[in-house]
């Protein structure tokens, strides 16, 4: 009944999906620097930002699904406008250990290539949410 | 032009270019070179020359050179007399042209590629400016033509040029025999031009040298008081200064500030030039005697009448008329006086080569036959061992083996005593006609033998003495096998079995305890045995040598035993590192195994991953247990 209902039920869906599917690549993400940090040589002072990054982006995760979740179930724009100004710095983070990282895997590829696909579906539903809240 | 001299008169022909071998019908000149011969009276000159103007191209000018290599030819000069080829002359020509410039010089400075990138610059190996570096593919200054010829050989790796060369983990890469199963997902995909590690030389950093601890601690005078000499202690002067006496170091050549040792004996021979004699000691030298005093130096001279005795006619290696000869001084130090004794003599002979002798030698003025002091009540290395004679009537016993000189006879051997901790082997040579008999034979040798052995006891330590008969202990000889009976092989001449030709002295020894801190050692046992050999009369092609060889060799071995067998220790006691595992039964590196290496009976990967989902499940479990999780859960869902 979309007149009383404005909270958009696939946002929702994608923000359970997400939070299961961070937690894993979370713990990818943490495994694969700890095997490249054994196989491969890092210098000196790069494992530590890489670290510090992936850390940063479970922090800023936990707040987007968080902050987007209440947002869409309470109907208040606020709330969701953080979490998507939120999951811009998620998706530059993203990219970082798409591209920028010290050593980039085919199945770090992978996985954040999923990422990114995620937070863009979620990102236009988070719009298209706020348009409806709005109005 | 080239020009050479050939002895005779030949016709020379003449070729260019072509690189296989040509016949005697060329002619004399060819492309841009000439070939003159200028025959002369024994030799001809033939001179090859260049045609060509060699000039640089100007704008407007023809007839010129291009490039600034204006020839690079290959040309071959045959000499041929008759139509068959005597000699070939192969050139290559490599001409520069002359390049006196006159155009305008450009500005451009060699572009220094950013360091970060090229730490080493683009071309390592590009060494030499404005000229080609052989076997440098990636300089800039070569030609195709010239890297053709060395293109098989470049330089590989980061000195040709290839500073990032790709490795085996990347997903490009295709030359791995072995890919492990899960490289199409843990290849790395990030591409060579960014890798970590550009820019990683470019910062540098300096490090300060860390001066190596490693000094040789140079023995400087001891300033302290004078407690009394050890054996083995420098002796000291007055000025607390070393007493130095020239002496034979390990390289074999005179050193002239040599400290003396308390209570090592040395007897050592110096040449030198007259020229740069020394009368020996500065005259006013006092040693420190070690109880307080100092001791004069008691120097006696003794005139020498028979010079004869010390010049020595020099061997084959001096010209006749040179002599050799001696000056002989003697330090003894005993107790309460420091005598030493020089020799001179006047001689009317042309002296070049001076042999100095000096000697040391310490000696107990409380044993009046001036044997040697021993500094420990056991025995020392090197010092020879006691020996006794009971069956004599003077006890004085010698243990002794051969010492080797001269031609090695046994009818011209001299003995040296055997030496406490000196294992050592000598022998000599007997002299046996063919038709000796082998029992006299045997005699003869066991007689030999056995004067080496004029001891029935041999003293436990080194202050045993001749009252006392438990300082003593018996030499155990086991005697060769003395058989009579005929030998089935004894009517044959010149073959004999069982000579008992080698002596074998064997002396057991133990460490017994020690004496201000320096373990003593004793003699246990001693024991006298002979080994047999067969000697054959050495023949030539006929039986026409009247004597043959037998050798003869007396050893000694000290075998170490210890006195007591070491108290076994108990496991408590037993303290292995903490880190070996293969000693320890429990070793704890290996408990905590993905954490430490040490183990390795399953691969690292493999554990790291179960721990890491052993760890992910505990904590899921944790976190799902807390009241607080289902609470969010519930209202998060909601």
């Amino acid at each position: 009944n979309n007149s009383y209902q404005l909270s958009s039920v696939p946002l929702q869906i994608l923000f359970y999906i997400n939070g299961i599917y961070y937690i894993f690549y979370f713990l990818a993400t943490l495994a694969m620097i700890v095997y490249k940090s054994q196989v491969f040589s890092y210098p000196d002072d790069f494992l530590a930002p890489d670290l510090a990054l992936l850390f940063i982006m479970a922090i800023l995760e936990v707040l987007q699904l968080y902050l987007g979740s209440k947002g869409n179930l309470t109907e208040e724009e606020a709330p969701l406008a953080l979490s998507l100004v939120i999951t811009i710095g998620s998706v530059i983070l993203s990219v970082y250990f798409l591209v920028w990282q010290t050593y980039v895997l085919k199945a770090d590829v992978i996985i954040n290539a999923v990422l990114l696909s995620t937070y863009g579906l979620e990102s236009v539903l988070k719009v298209m949410a706020i348009a409806a809240f709005v109005s | 032009f080239f020009s050479m001299t050939v002895e005779d008169f030949f016709n020379f022909y003449f070729y260019v270019g072509k690189l296989q071998l040509a016949n005697c019908s060329g002619s004399k000149s060819a492309g841009d070179w000439n070939l003159n011969v200028t025959p002369g009276m024994n030799t001809s000159k033939v001179t090859v020359s260049l045609t060509r103007n060699l000039q640089l191209c100007l704008p407007n000018a023809t007839d010129c050179c291009t490039t600034s290599l204006c020839v690079l030819e290959t040309l071959q000069v045959l000499a041929c007399r008759d139509s068959v080829m005597l000699a070939r002359l192969w050139i290559q020509a490599e001409i520069y042209a002359n390049s006196s410039f006159t155009g305008n010089v450009t500005e451009n400075a060699t572009i220094i590629p950013n360091q970060v990138f090229q730490p080493l610059g683009s071309c390592p190996c590009d060494l030499t400016a404005e000229a080609c570096d052989v076997r440098c593919c990636c300089d800039p200054e070569c030609t195709p033509d010239l890297k053709q010829l060395f293109n098989e050989s470049c330089f590989t790796g980061v000195f040709g040029g290839d500073v990032n060369p790709p490795f085996d983990q990347l997903c490009s890469s295709q030359s791995m025999e072995y890919t492990p199963d899960w490289f199409p997902f843990l290849c790395v995909q990030s591409s060579l031009n960014n890798t970590p590690f550009l820019g990683y030389f470019y910062h540098g950093s300096t490090s300060t040298p860390r001066v190596p601890p490693f000094k040789i601690p140079l023995r400087t005078s001891p300033g302290r008081l004078f407690t009394g000499y050890r054996q083995g202690d420098p002796i000291m002067t007055e000025e607390n200064e070393y007493f130095t006496v020239p002496q034979q170091s390990m390289a074999g050549q005179c050193v002239g500030n040599a400290p003396v040792a308390y209570l090592q004996n040395f007897d050592v021979k110096c040449l030198s030039n007259l020229a740069s004699y020394k009368e020996g000691l500065p005259h006013d030298v006092k040693i420190n005697s070690g109880t307080g005093d100092f001791l004069q130096q008691n120097v006696i001279y003794r005139t020498v009448t028979d010079v004869g005795k010390f010049i020595t006619e020099s061997g084959m290696s001096l010209p006749f008329n040179k002599y050799v000869f001696y000056l002989t001084w003697t330090i003894k130090i005993n107790d309460e006086n420091m005598n030493i004794i020089m020799c001179s003599f006047s001689a009317t002979v042309n002296i070049e080569i001076l042999t100095q002798r000096f000697t040391v030698k310490f000696i107990s003025l409380k044993n009046t036959n001036a044997a040697e002091l021993l500094g420990n009540p056991g025995y020392q290395v090197g010092k020879p061992v006691r020996t006794a004679n009971m069956n004599a009537s003077d006890t004085f016993g010698s243990l002794n083996i051969w010492q080797p000189a001269g031609r090695g006879l046994c009818t011209s051997a001299t003995y040296t005593p055997v030496l406490f901790g000196l294992d050592s082997l000598s022998g000599c040579t007997l002299e046996v006609g063919i038709n000796e008999d082998c029992s006299l034979l045997r005699g003869n040798v066991t007689e030999k033998l056995n004067s080496l052995i004029q001891a029935t006891h041999v003293g436990k330590r080194g202050n045993s003495s001749y009252s006392n008969l438990n300082d003593w202990v018996e030499i155990i000889r086991l005697d060769p096998f003395n058989s009579d009976t005929n030998m089935s092989s004894g009517n044959l001449k010149g073959i004999c079995p069982d000579i008992p030709a080698n002596l074998n002295i064997r002396i057991i020894f133990a460490d017994v305890g020690a004496v201000q801190g320096i373990p003593q050692q004793e003699i246990l046992a001693v024991q006298i045995s002979y080994s047999t050999v067969i000697w054959q009369f050495q023949c030539g092609l006929i039986c026409e040598n009247s004597v043959s060889f037998l050798p003869i060799t007396a050893s000694v071995q000290f075998i170490k035993v210890p006195a007591q067998p070491p108290i076994p220790m108990t496991r408590f006691q037993i303290n292995y590192t903490e880190f070996d595992c293969n000693r320890n039964d429990v070793c704890w590196p290996q408990l905590f195994y993905p954490l430490t290496r040490f183990y390795t009976g399953e691969p690292y990967s493999q554990c790291l991953a179960k721990g890491l989902s052993l760890a992910f499940l505990v904590l899921l479990a944790v976190i799902m247990n807390n009241p607080w999780f289902s609470e969010l859960c519930n209202s998060s869902l909601i």
